[in-house]
Parts: structure tokens; sequence; C-alpha cells
């Protein structure tokens, strides 16, 4: 049996903050799951919190995403301490931006999230001067998107993609979603597909030969048909895909890119593939609060950690991909040269971005409900 | 029909008790208990909390299995069955009514529950006339917890009597009620009983109620019965001082014996030889025994110049204490030659005639037939 | 007479208004009126006035059925479960019967959400079944993530809610009404069912609805124990607040299920009420 760490803590997060909030009864209205901190309070010792700075920074992230020894680094040097508040979905981070005075100076969002925070103003401009970042020899898989145009608002932290993982007892080596999908259909109960509609609705789309930001009701009205018709089949709709895969219980599931590093990590008989028939590639952001409290020590604190060695050392951490090649040449070389990690430029070339549009469409999340409660 | 169908009749109604033992661990609750009912006896168990009465009482209904012994309903042993099988119903404690059915379903509870169950004209009927033998017919359709203590004892009894048991066995049915009370239903039980012409078994720990009702009066102590016969041979010839004291009230004078004959018996005591009437056949001399003393049968004379006539010994005394209950005085005398004991007068006429206050002179004295002598008994090796 | 001072029950009842207001009323208020409003286009809430959401919720009725459906079975199977065991305890353990409710009641004081998720492991394809596959009962006995594996979660966390009402009204329970239905010629079978099981009755209401409200709001079990194949209200919940962020949705679909909840509440209480018919009330002769 595998321990209770291989978890992935973003969705026990995810089920404590569903959990209270279900049986809360009036949902929504008390703020999301309470963040879990994950201080760096050491005690004494470091700054004051005298400079302009001030002595403190509140970083609202995801679980695992920054290395602490960093965190306790940034705290030595500018004597600020970061306040680390974890969150199992942009959607939470959002929940609290919008109803104001959350107190988070600098959030991570998916980069679905970002139009909309710019235009409902959540987020402000980033002062590039303070931060001292230059983006233009960045991988073009990630910066200047559409979601951010000239990344004005937004860098990304790092990037990864939604592929397929599936262990050798399948006894079949699918390379696109149309054969994950056929297999999943034939299967007893074996394939686990996300609780997320953009991962999931959008890699059915692409099987059945449609864009993955589909939008338009006969498009999604295909989809929910085809997910519905093997639902029975499933083993199970989740986010939490590790389990069931290590149990042996589900033989091949959609998987992120940080889900597909652990498990083939720690079981070299499973793989991890980035589909050739399209996809999802997706970038968590660094952006600074419109509402900040602390935005000159949020720009410090971004300036510190673009430093290419502090960079590096927090991609060793989390083992995911950074999109600065000066980053990427300081980085672990077992890291960079896992394909799950850093896939090469072929491999993404077929995948896109899932859209603002694909995130708030009332079709693509009245799809997903009925796909899943049917 | 003669003679001899009558008597066989009889015998299939008897209730028989054979060397009945229940043990819990090394716990004797009931030791060899043996006894025979004959129909139509209001058969009293009386005893102080703990003898064992009420252990005994489950063991006939069915809710203990005894350890040892067997239970005869005329020739059939009913020691096996389970409470459901056995002609005999219960009145509880506390009565056990039924607190979700009125009172006519409570009373027609056992109709419902025979096999061939009666037609619910029937249940009606039968439930009817179990009512009005109680006087409860028109409160048939309240709810036991609307009900005085006396209703829901007479709904308790009027339900347990409905199917025709040849048995009633009450434990304390009484106790819960105050003390006029009490003295009414007495006299309803009593002549209840009369009427069915079954036998009751009834639990008491209360004397003068077992007195006052019983045709037979086992007492029970530790486990066993010690004496079983009827009220007044109880009262007058109680095996040991132990029953002596817990039957009625008694003056002790602690003694051995010097001298038995012709129904009389001599005692050494502290004070003198005294004489009276021996209440065992057995006794030896040298045998330790009391000198039992009932209050009632001492008389006393208000003339500290006049001793009362009597055939026993008289002494003079001093009034210590009195207390009035209206149709008696109880008199506690410092006696010159017995030490203090306690003297019950009855009155008949004014009060005034016999009221006296503390610290007046008396003379006291028997009639040596009204002193008993008893074999004392001893708990340690009783 | 001037009044000068509030009267001594006004005072004494205001913490419990405000506790009504603060509680009760205020969101309650704000559910009803963010239901009646539309859907922001970054998703959340946008004001506005509009009964849609309620007419929208007929397109929605899947998790309702499928909520009332394993919630009544659930139930039902907590109680078969329940009512033995706090029978025993209450009327035959004697002195266990302590250690017994503590055995009980003991494992809820570790959270829901890690006792729920050990069930995945023991009822996962290497946990119980593959224990018989060794013994050779059954080949390939498939657990995690079916509608047994949901009811299994519902009995497992619910158990004390159903046991503990159901416990005090047996061991309230006179045992000498027992024995005098016995005494009166009932079997053990006909005593149960004309004494004990009447007389528990409230307690068997009480139990269930303690147990049914609750699983209708159940959001962990159907996404741990049901692989997120079941959806129950409480997932259709978290759905709308969080992925679709379609508020005023939400807020008409929490508003149907506490209306919902409130009339089983109302029927049940009535119920248990009419059961526990020991009451004082009764028709005077």
């Amino acid at each position: 049996m595998p321990p209770m760490n291989n978890i992935s803590r973003r969705d026990l997060l995810r089920l404590l903050g569903y959990g209270s909030l279900a049986s809360a009864g009036v949902a929504g209205f008390a703020a999301c799951s309470p963040p879990e901190s994950e201080g760096t309070d050491s005690g004494s010792g470091g700054g004051g919190g005298d400079g302009e700075l001030g002595s403190e920074l509140t970083l609202a992230t995801w679980p695992n995403y920054d290395d602490p020894e960093l965190l306790e680094k940034f705290r030595e040097e500018t004597g600020v301490r970061v306040n680390v508040q974890v969150y199992g979905s942009t959607e939470e981070m959002e929940t609290l931006l919008r109803a104001g005075n959350s107190g988070i100076d600098i959030a991570v969002p998916s980069q679905y999230a970002i139009p909309g925070w710019i235009s409902s103003k959540l987020i402000q401009p980033l002062d590039y001067d303070k931060i001292d970042v230059d983006l233009s020899g960045w991988n073009k898989a990630v910066v200047d998107q559409e979601f951010d145009p000239g990344n004005e608002y937004t860098i990304p932290k790092h990037w990864g993609t939604t592929g397929m993982i599936y262990s050798e007892e399948l006894g079949e080596e699918p390379t696109t979603w149309r054969e994950f999908f056929e297999l999943a259909g034939s299967l007893d109960r074996r394939a686990t597909i996300v609780d997320h509609q953009i991962s999931s609705i959008g890699s059915a789309a692409v099987a059945l030969g449609l864009d993955f930001n589909v939008q338009d009701p006969q498009g999604l009205s295909e989809v929910a048909d085809y997910l519905i018709g093997m639902k029975s089949k499933l083993f199970a709709i989740s986010s939490d895909v590790q389990p069931g895969l290590r149990n042996g219980d589900s033989w091949l599931s959609i998987a992120w890119t940080g889900d597909g590093v652990q498990v083939v990590r720690d079981n070299p008989t499973f793989k991890y593939v980035i589909a050739s028939d399209g996809g999802e590639i997706w970038s968590d952001n660094w952006s600074v609060a419109a509402d900040a409290p602390h935005p000159e020590a949020a720009w410090a604190f971004l300036k510190f950690i673009h430093e290419p060695e502090n960079a590096a050392a927090n991609i060793n951490f989390t083992l995911y991909a950074h999109g600065d090649p000066e980053v990427n040449e300081l980085v672990d070389k077992e890291v960079v040269d896992n394909p799950v990690v850093y896939p090469d430029d072929d491999t993404i070339a077929p995948l896109s971005f899932a859209t603002a549009e694909t995130y708030n469409s009332p079709d693509r999340a009245k799809t997903w409900s009925r796909i899943k409660s049917s | 029909m003669g003679a001899v169908a009558v008597e066989a009749e009889r015998t299939q109604q008897q209730l028989r008790v054979e060397r009945l033992s229940k043990h819990y661990g090394d716990v004797r609750a009931v030791s060899d208990v043996s006894f025979v009912l004959e129909p139509g006896t209001f058969f009293a168990l009386l005893g102080p909390s703990g003898c064992g009465k009420t252990t005994l009482l489950k063991m006939l209904a069915g809710f203990e299995t005894p350890t040892a012994g067997e239970i005869f309903l005329g020739d059939r042993s009913i020691a096996d069955d389970p409470p459901f099988r056995r002609p005999l119903n219960t009145v509880f404690q506390h009565y056990a009514l039924f607190p979700h059915m009125d009172v006519a379903k409570n009373v027609g509870y056992a109709l419902r529950q025979q096999k061939e169950r009666p037609a619910r004209s029937e249940i009606q009927r039968q439930v009817e006339r179990a009512l009005r033998m109680v006087q409860l017919d028109h409160l048939a359709r309240r709810r036991p917890q609307e009900l005085s203590g006396g209703q829901q004892q007479r709904v308790a009894l009027a339900r347990a009597l409905v199917a025709g048991p040849r048995v009633l066995l009450l434990d304390e049915p009484l106790s819960a009620l105050d003390a006029k009370l009490r003295v009414d239903m007495q006299s309803e039980l009593k002549s209840l009983q009369g009427q069915l012409g079954i036998s009751f078994v009834f639990v008491t720990h209360d004397q003068s109620e077992a007195l006052s009702m019983a045709d037979r009066i086992a007492v029970m102590r530790d486990g066993r019965i010690v004496q079983d016969t009827t009220p007044h041979d109880l009262y007058d010839r109680p095996v040991d001082s132990w029953v002596a004291g817990f039957i009625g009230s008694s003056n002790f004078i602690p003694g051995s014996v010097s001298a038995v004959g012709h129904g009389r018996a001599e005692a050494t005591t502290a004070f003198q030889r005294l004489r009276g009437v021996p209440t065992v056949e057995e006794l030896t001399s040298g045998q330790s025994v009391q000198v039992a003393l009932r209050p009632e049968r001492i008389r006393i004379s208000m003339d500290p110049q006049t001793p009362p006539q009597v055939d026993g010994p008289v002494s003079p005394g001093t009034v210590q204490a009195f207390s009035f209950h209206g149709d008696q005085i109880d008199y506690t005398v410092a006696t010159r030659d017995f030490g203090t004991l306690k003297v019950r007068v009855p009155l008949t006429g004014e009060a005034d005639r016999v009221l006296v206050r503390e610290a007046v002179s008396v003379q006291i004295g028997w009639n040596e037939d009204d002193a008993r002598i008893v074999p004392t008994w001893d708990a340690d090796n009783g | 007479m001037p009044k000068l001072i509030p009267r001594a029950s006004t005072l004494s009842t205001a913490p419990a208004v405000a506790w009504f207001v603060v509680f009760m009323v205020a969101p309650l208020t704000v559910l009803f009126v963010v239901s009646v409003g539309v859907r922001g286009p970054d998703g959340g809430y946008a004001g506005g006035f509009t009964f849609d959401n309620y007419l929208e919720l007929g397109n929605r009725l899947a998790p309702i059925w499928n909520t009332l459906k394993f919630s009544l079975l659930g139930t039902a199977v907590t109680l078969l479960v329940a009512y033995p065991l706090a029978y025993y305890i209450a009327v035959k353990a004697g002195r266990r019967k302590l250690v017994l409710l503590a055995l009980v009641i003991v494992p809820f004081w570790t959270s829901m959400l890690i006792r729920t998720y050990a069930w995945t492991f023991l009822l996962g394809s290497n946990g119980l079944p593959a224990v018989l596959r060794e013994w050779g009962v059954v080949d390939d006995l498939r657990l995690l993530n079916t509608p047994f594996a949901i009811v299994l979660g519902i009995v497992y966390n619910y158990l004390p809610l159903m046991l503990l009402p159901i416990y005090v009204a047996l061991e309230r329970l006179d045992p000498s009404l027992r024995a005098a239905s016995k005494d009166l010629g009932a079997g053990r079978l006909a005593t149960f069912r004309q004494v004990t099981l009447p007389l528990s009755a409230p307690g068997v209401v009480g139990g269930c609805l303690l147990v049914l409200i609750p699983v209708m709001g159940e959001y962990l079990i159907p996404v741990l124990l049901g692989g997120g194949r079941s959806y129950f209200l409480g997932n259709a919940l978290a759905d709308l607040f969080l992925q679709s962020r379609n508020w005023p949705l939400g807020a008409a679909l929490a508003g149907a299920f506490i209306l919902l909840m409130t009339a089983i509440l109302l029927v049940g209480t009535a119920v248990a009420r009419r059961l526990s018919g020991a009451a004082t009330t009764g028709s005077p002769a």
C-alpha cells in the first residue's frame, strides 16, 4: 500500500475545501477553504521590517510550488518574511481576490484565468524596472501569449502539459487522445479522467477531432454524448489520479505533468505520454494583486525569484519546466533531460492553452455537470 | 363425580416448588426452597431486601433460570418453560404498563398473544369484564401515564388477570402507593383473590401488609425460608429471635434455658429466672434464648402503689418517653427489675385515662402465657 | 407606568435573537438575493433579478434524484446495521456497555476525510479484493468506485449518528416492559414487534433524520469512494461554485436543497412526535 505522502496535496486541499463548502450549505459566502499556512516563520534573526520593503509578503500559490529554503534565503537577504497560502485551484484564489481585502500580494493563477483577472482589475501591470526580467530570450511557447500579450501583467512561473499516463499492464501504447478514449471505453473500469472540465472535455474534444477549446453547443453535445457513453466503463472521474494508478485499480489516466513525474519516478512501469493529436499545455504565472498591501516587497520577491540560480533551485524542487533557457542551463541535468518535464518543441507543437472563454464558458460548465450527473 | 375427582382437580392446580436454588457465582440468592400451594392460597413471601424473595418470584415467573430444583404446576414441570408459556402472570412492582397503549390495549395484551387469538369482540368483552372487576371500565381509552398510581395498579392487576392465570405473582405491588391507598388496596386485593379462587404469591418486605392479607406467610432470610406458616402462628410462635423481631415488635431479654417441661420453659437471665411459652419444641437446657415480650402483652398500672393483675413477674418503673398513635400509646419504661421495656397500651376509651407524662412512676408486669422463649438467632452461625 | 428599562425577557432573549439573525436570517437572505441574480461574464455574481435559475433547476434533477436514492438507501442500511448493535449495547452488553460505546465513537475523533480516504485503500484491488482472491473466494472483485462503496462509506461514517439516538431510546426503555410482555404470553419476536420497536421508534426516526440530512449534503463519499461517477447535490454545489463559478445557480440549488431538507425535517419530527405517542396528550374519557 503506498504511503499517504503520495496523495497529491493539491487534491487533499480540494477535498477539504469542497467538503467544508458543501456541508456549509450556504456555499460560497464563506471564503473558500481556509488557506493552509506554510509560513517560513523561523523566529528571530533576519532583518527587521524597517526598510521600504516592509517585513512581510503574502504569496497565494499551490502546494509544493515553492522551495522553503529559497523563501528563507529571501528573508535573510531582504528581511521580508513570505506568508505562503496554498490553494487547490485557481478558482479558489480568484474567489478571495474578487472578495477584496484578501491581503494577497502575489498570486499564481493558471493562464486561463488571467484575462478575467486583468479585465476585472484584480491584478496590476508588472513593474519590469523593479523586477529586472527580460523575457526576450524565453521559450516562445509560454511567453507573449494571447492571455497576456507582451506579458504586461504576468510572467510564467513554470509550465506543463496534460498528458496520458498508463501502466505496462495495459498491454497497449496509446499515443493519441483518440486511442486513449477508445481504450478507456473498451476496458472495464480501468481508466481515469480528471475532474476538471477544461482538461477532460478538451482532451475528449481532441479525440473527436474537435478543437481543445470547443465551445459551440453542437461540439459540446458531441463530447457529452461521447463521455456519457463511456462513463460506466470509467474507473473514476477524479483529479486525484495517483492512488488508483499506484494501487493497480486504474491502468490509464489523464494526468497533469506533476502527477506524471511523480508516478513515473516511483514506478518505472508507468509511462507519461503527450498526445500527438493535440491537447493541453498550461502555465502557472506570477502576478501581483491590484490591492497588494506590500507591492514593493512583491517586486523585490519577483526580482529575487527570477535570478537564474534561484529560479533553477526552485525548478529542482518543484520538477516543472521553466521558460527561461538561462535558468534551464542551471537546472539539474536529470530534470532538464526528463521528457515528462521538458518535452521537446515538436511534442508540444500541437498543444493548446485553455482560453479564458473556455474557463468561463457556461456551456462547458453545464456540459461537464451533465456528464458527471448522468 | 365424587371427592376423588375434586381432589384430582385440586392437585392439578397445585403449585409445587421443590428444593429450588439460584446461585450467582458464590452468592446464594435462593437456597433450597420448597413449598406447596393449594389453589386459592394467598401466600406472602416476606423478608428484608436482599433475602431472595424477588429472585424466587422471578424463577416462578420464568425470568430467572434456577440453578437447581423444580417447579411443578399440577404434575407438569414448568421450570424450563419460558415466561410466555407459563400460566402464571405477574403484577410488576412499578406496574410496567405499556406507555404506548391505552388502558384497554394494555389489558387485552395477553389475549392478543394467544395462539388461538379470540375475536376482536371477545377480546373487548373480556377486557371490559377485567376492567369492571377493578372498577376502571370508564378509563379504557386513557393512557397509563394519565392515571393515578392507584389506577395504574388496578390496570396492572386487570392486565395480569385477564387471561385467567392459575397463579398470580405480585412483586411488592403496593410499595409505590401512599399509606392510605395501600390499606384500601390491601382489602381489595384480598377480596379479589377470594372471588377468583386462584393463588396469589405476594412478595413484600412489609410485615403488616403480609399479616393483614396472607393466608400463609413464608419468611425468608439469606435465600432460605425460615418459617412458613399462618400469620397468627408466625406472630405467636416465631422460630427464632430474628423472626420475632421482624414480625411486629418485641422486647428481648437474653438468657439461657434452665428448665423445660409441661408447655413451659424457664430461662436464666441477667435479672432473674423468667418463665414463658417456648415457640419451638426442641429447646435444650443451656441453649441461648431470648425471652420475647410483645409490647402490647405487657400490662401497666398507672398507680405506682398497685401492680397490674398478672400471674407473672412485676416491677416498678419510670416512664422515659411516650408516643401517641391515636388508637394506642407506646411507652418506654425504665423498670427496676428488667431494664428498659417498650409497652403498648391500646386506647379503647378517652386517652386521658392512661396518658401520662415522662418521669411518672408506674408498675408493669406480664402473664407467663404472654412471654415467649425463642431461640437466639445469631447472624454468624444462623 | 412608563417603561424605563427593557423587560427582562427582552434582554435575556437578545443573544438568541442576534444569533438567529447573524447565522440564519442573514445568510439565507444573501442566499436568496444571489439566487435571483445573474452570473457575471467571468463567473461569480453580477446582480440582477430573475427566476431563471430556479427554472434551470428543472434541467438539473439528476443530482437530486441521485442524492435522494443514495441517501435513502444509505440511511436504511445504516439503520439495519445500527439497530441490532444499539440493541446489543443497550440491553445485552452489561458492564461492557461503555467500552463498546467508546469503540463506536472514538474513530470519529479522526477527520472524516482521512477515515474515508483509508477506505479507498481497503476497497482498492490491493485491499480486500486481494485478500479474497488469495483465499480463492472471488477472482476479480471490484469494490472501489461502486455504489456499494458509497453505501459502505455512508454506513461507516454515519453509524454513530444513527446508533446513539436508538441506543438512548433503548437504554431508557424500562426492562420490565419487555418482561411484562413475555409474562403476558408474547415471545421474543412478538415482544420486539409490539413493545421494543414501537417504544424505540422516536430514536429510530431521530437517527434516520440525523443521518439522512447530512448524507444528502455529502460531498466526500461520492468523490472518494464513488470515484466521482455518482453525483450528489453536494458535488453539484461544489462544481457550481468552483468549477462553473455560477453563484446564482448554485444559490438557487442550495436554496431548493434547504427547502427540501426543511420539509424532510418537518415531516420527520412530526412522525417522531406521533410515534413517541407515549406523550402526555390524549383524549380525556
